[in-house]
C-alpha cells in the first residue's frame, strides 16, 4: 500500500485522527455530564482531564498536519520538523500532567482503585517514551532533510 | 562559499545560450541556473566533464577560488 498520495496510508490516518478529534472534543464538552452519570466525585483528579485533553487535542492536530504533508508528497520539509518538535513538547507536557494526576491519586484521593493508579502511571511513562521517540524522529528528519538538500543542489 | 562558478563568462565567450547548454548537458534550465548563480552545493565530475567538452575549456576556466576575508 502507498504511504503518500490521496489514497495512501497517510491520508487514511489523517481521516481517522480527524474522527478522533471530534470524539475527544465531544467527550471534553460532556465530561461534567459523564462524571454525574457515573456518580463520580468532581475532584481535582477529574479536573486534570481538561488540560490533558486539550494537550491531546493539540497533539492530534499536529499529527493531522504531519500526515497532511505526507498526503501532499512533501514529507522532507522544515514543516515536518516543526510538527515533530511541537508534538514532542506536547507529549512531555502531557506526561508531566499525568504524573501530577498520579501524585494526586496516591497522596490525596485514596478512594480510587490501585488498578487506576497503575494505568495512570503507565500512561505517563508511555507519553514520556513517545516524546523521546519523537525527539529521535525529529533529529533523523533533520539529518534526512540536510542530505536531501545536498542531493538537490548537486548538479 | 569561496568557490566561484564562472560558467556565464565562458558561455558568453562561446556564444551559447542557457537553453542550448542545458539541452546538451541533459539537465534542466533550473539546475543550470543554480550552477550559474553559485547556489549549488556540489558538482558531479560527469557534469563538469560534459561542460568542459561542450564549451571546449578546462575546469579552471569555469571554477575559481577566492579566499574569504574574515573580519574580527
Amino acid at each position: 500500500m502507498k504511504l503518500d498520495g490521496k489514497f495512501g496510508i497517510g491520508n487514511i490516518l489523517k481521516v481517522f485522527l480527524e474522527i478522533c478529534m471530534v470524539v475527544l472534543i465531544t467527550n471534553l464538552l460532556l465530561l461534567f455530564q459523564i462524571v454525574n452519570f457515573l456518580k463520580l466525585k468532581f475532584d481535582l483528579f477529574i479536573v486534570m482531564i481538561y488540560p490533558c485533553g486539550i494537550c491531546f487535542l493539540a497533539l492530534i492536530y499536529q499529527f493531522i498536519k504531519l500526515f497532511d504533508s505526507l498526503k501532499n508528497n512533501k514529507p522532507f520539509s522544515n514543516d515536518t520538523i516543526k510538527r515533530f518538535n511541537n508534538s514532542q513538547i506536547i507529549c512531555f507536557i502531557i506526561s508531566l500532567l499525568v504524573f501530577i494526576a498520579l501524585f494526586l491519586l496516591i497522596f490525596v484521593y485514596d478512594y480510587y482503585s490501585n488498578e487506576l493508579r497503575y494505568c495512570i502511571a503507565f500512561i505517563g511513562i508511555l507519553f514520556f517514551g513517545v516524546g523521546v521517540a519523537l525527539y529521535i524522529m525529529k533529529s533523523l528528519f533533520k539529518e534526512a532533510i540536510s542530505y536531501k538538500e545536498l542531493n538537490d543542489l548537486t548538479i | 562559499m569561496s568557490i566561484i562558478v564562472n560558467l556565464d563568462v565562458m558561455m558568453a565567450k562561446r556564444k551559447i545560450s542557457s537553453q542550448e547548454l542545458a539541452e546538451k548537458l541533459g539537465i534542466t534550465q533550473a539546475n543550470l541556473s543554480i550552477l550559474k548563480t553559485n547556489k549549488g552545493k556540489a558538482i558531479r565530475f560527469s557534469t563538469l566533464n560534459k561542460i568542459c567538452e561542450i564549451l571546449d575549456c578546462k575546469p579552471g576556466d569555469i571554477l575559481d577560488y577566492e579566499r574569504e576575508e574574515k573580519y574580527e
